[in-house]
């Protein structure tokens, strides 16, 4: 099945005088879906996973802003034999998953590294390196499902997503915040893990001094920022929805099931949260030299993933298996693979009365006490109790929280029933319910209050909603529609198709170039209004009156329709059919969406804004 | 939906506050920082889900001190309807990581002097 990908890749490295492409780019972006429509057909595919990161990449790769079209072989053939692979997966039910999926990140492995050193723009080879060391990783150091994963994968979405309006200051500022959370949280773990001694002294020491000088360039960032000025730049609502979104995920409260060396190490996968990535998002100088140098620590680090874990899982707590309340669940995407499950041992649905939840709150503690103490220094709770006895009452603990999800798991079922996506909306539901379970606290309300916080976890959960990749997103108000295929889609993020992503970079060339057309006081008025200046504003910058500029502004509107339509042919993307205002609609919202013109817009006299 | 206005420009206030608060505890590395970046997770969360129609200003942002920044977040926040927890599941959350941090920084410029 995979001898003629093998062929051509050989062909790829070999032949002397391969067929080229013009634009490498948008050839690896359809290479890409071939990939993910492998990945797909053989199961579930989750947003940390390798090949999902990788997609995500590729958008931010796509988008990123004034990169040249690149000269080099074509991926053409290469695509179409991944295409035949993903058709053969999808027929055959005999095919050997584990094999395919190994088989599958090498080759993507080996073709963005391809692609990567053929990228002469920087900005875009640090996204593909992201997408690179995601694979890299899973192939010489697997790694289990982590929420923590999960949470970087989002923000590495929303990164990607952010792209095309990476200069409005509300951006800028948003992606400091949320990396300085990151860089809140992977500090303390170094520190945590360090006193452990579970990590080489020298290492943690290089980490933290980086992550403080990365620090104080956020700092420096947001300080420049005029937060008068963040209302006044229009950025599209979805896209500030997934930064925040993933910003959230990433400042709340870490999954208490969760070892921190399975934590740090998630982190440390991610470039420490895309560190490089985001030095070029801020833009702020004194950011670069220790996000390279904190990459480079995380680069080190996946050469060497025993150097943290030699040590803590010796000395550490025991992880705790994840939740697998029953079989149904145990088929769920978000299921984690490798770890022994816990069994209820109550039947799902149970209602228990307020004592027994007080019995089960009681032993959960214990647990987590038992889990996390120092034998030397035991808590109150664990005094006069055998240190030989602990792992045992952790196993218990384990089994409370299992129960208290057991009692309350038809809830899950009663929310996502007849719901598109309901496997990975009951994946995240069930993630949540066990976070819920560990922190319910009987004594600020009352035991019996345990199934309405539940209730209320979980209806959290439905209101954010989560996407075809299980990503959490938005509320939504309406049912949502049937899944499609993902077909050429990026299934980790709702951002566009590669491929769209590679047409929308020359409907921007293309405006762009027809704006420059434009006399300068036909252009100065349509620019404004297409940043969303209202009349009065742009009339009173410009100095006219405001019918003249409404005037100007529907005259520049006319001649980049002329404009726009006199090359459609050249440009399938321009959807003639649906009527000329659709162009000029979708022209603006391009437009609007990705940097600023470099158009030296002077207005005459009035406020600047 | 409760039907209960949304205080959108209200919040954009809240975000801008707690962005600043952020900044000012960038170099710290305790938990009450941890505290401040959850609360303004939350407030950045709801900000771009409740974006305010115009430009939202808060006067002397710059010179506010970080305990200052959370005492204005929170006064913001006391001023809207209960009945938004529907609208905003985190709204309780915020409530009390602000209480929280509000009494450690008081008592942390308290003992400061």
């Amino acid at each position: 099945m995979w001898e003629v990908v093998r062929r051509e890749l050989a062909r790829l490295e070999w032949d002397v005088e391969p067929p080229l492409t013009l634009d490498l780019m948008a050839d690896w972006t359809q290479t890409v879906s071939s990939l993910v429509t492998i990945r797909r057909a053989l199961g579930p595919i989750s947003t940390a996973d390798p090949l999902a990161l990788l997609a995500t990449a590729t958008t931010g790769a796509a988008r990123t802003a004034e990169v040249k079209p690149i000269l080099a072989p074509s991926l053409g053939a290469v695509s179409a034999a991944l295409a035949d692979v993903g058709q053969d997966v999808a027929a055959r039910p005999d095919f050997d998953r584990q094999r395919d999926a190994a088989t599958l990140n090498h080759v993507a492995y080996e073709l963005v590294h391809w692609v990567r050193v053929r990228t002469p723009d920087d900005r875009a080879k640090a996204w593909l390196l992201a997408g690179e060391t995601a694979l890299d990783g899973a192939i010489h150091a697997p790694t289990g499902r982590s929420a923590g994963g999960v949470g970087l994968a989002a923000w590495q979405d929303a990164l990607a997503a952010v792209q095309p309006v990476q200069n409005a200051p509300i951006v800028r500022r948003s992606v400091a915040l949320g990396h300085l959370a990151i860089l809140r949280n992977a500090h303390a773990l170094v520190d945590e893990v360090t006193k452990a001694g579970a990590l080489p002294g020298p290492y943690a020491d290089a980490l933290l001094g980086n992550i403080r000088d990365l620090a104080r360039a956020h700092q420096t960032t947001l300080s420049q920022i005029d937060g008068w000025r963040l209302g006044a730049t229009r950025v599209d609502q979805a896209v500030m929805l997934q930064v925040g979104t993933a910003v959230r995920q990433l400042t709340g409260r870490p999954e208490p099931t969760e070892p921190l060396h399975v934590r740090l190490d998630v982190l440390l996968r991610s470039g420490l949260g895309q560190a490089i990535l985001v030095a070029n998002l801020t833009g702020e100088p004194s950011a670069h030299p220790a996000a390279a140098r904190l990459s480079q620590l995380a680069l080190e680090y996946l050469t060497k993933p025993r150097m943290l874990r030699d040590v803590d899982l010796s000395d550490a707590p025991t992880p705790p298996a994840p939740m697998e309340p029953n079989a149904a669940a145990a088929r769920e995407p978000r299921a984690s693979a490798g770890i022994a499950p816990v069994e209820p041992t109550i039947t799902p649905g149970t209602v228990l009365d307020g004592p027994s939840i007080l019995a089960l709150c009681k032993a959960r503690d214990l647990g987590v006490d038992a889990g996390s103490a120092d034998p030397e220094d035991p808590p109150d709770s664990l005094r006069g109790v055998d240190p030989s006895r602990w792992p045992q009452l952790v196993a218990q603990g384990r089994q409370a929280v299992t129960d208290m999800v057991a009692s309350v798991l038809p809830m899950v079922y009663a929310q996502t029933r007849r719901t598109a996506n309901a496997a990975d909306i009951r994946g995240q539901m069930f993630v949540e319910l066990m976070g819920a379970a560990h922190r319910f606290d009987p004594q600020r309300t009352s035991p019996e209050g345990w199934a309405s916080y539940a209730w209320m976890t979980i209806k959290h959960v439905r209101w954010r909603g989560v996407d075809d990749a299980g990503v959490v997103r938005k509320r939504t108000s309406s049912p949502r529609s049937a899944p499609i295929s993902l077909d050429g889609w990026d299934p980790a993020s709702r951002a566009p198709d590669p491929g769209e992503v590679v047409e929308e970079r020359h409907a921007v060339a293309a405006i762009t170039q027809a704006l420059g057309q434009l006399s300068p006081s036909l252009r100065g008025p349509l620019l404004e209004s297409m940043q969303g200046h209202p009349l009065r504003e742009i009339a009173e910058d410009l100095g006219y009156s405001e019918s003249t500029a409404h005037r100007r502004s529907k005259e520049a509107r006319a001649h980049i329709r002329d404009d726009l339509a006199s090359h459609a042919g050249d440009r399938p993307w321009v959807p003639l059919e649906t009527g000329t205002d659709a162009v000029l609609q979708r022209a603006q919202h391009l437009f609007e969406q990705t940097s600023p013109p470099s158009f030296d817009l002077k207005p005459s006299r009035g406020p600047a804004r | 939906m409760t039907g209960v206005p949304m205080p959108a420009e209200s919040i954009a206030k809240v975000d801008l506050l707690l962005g600043q608060a952020t900044m000012l505890t960038a170099d710290r590395w305790d938990d009450l920082a941890a505290m401040i970046q959850e609360a303004m997770g939350i407030s950045l969360l709801m900000a771009a889900t409740h974006p305010a129609s115009r430009p939202v200003d808060v006067p002397g942002l710059t010179r506010l001190t970080a305990l200052e920044c959370v005492q204005n977040a929170q006064r913001e926040v006391h001023a809207w309807d209960l009945a938004l927890a529907e609208d905003l599941p985190d709204l309780a959350r915020l409530r009390v990581l602000l209480a929280d941090v509000r009494r450690e920084l008081d008592s942390t410029v308290g003992r400061r002097g």
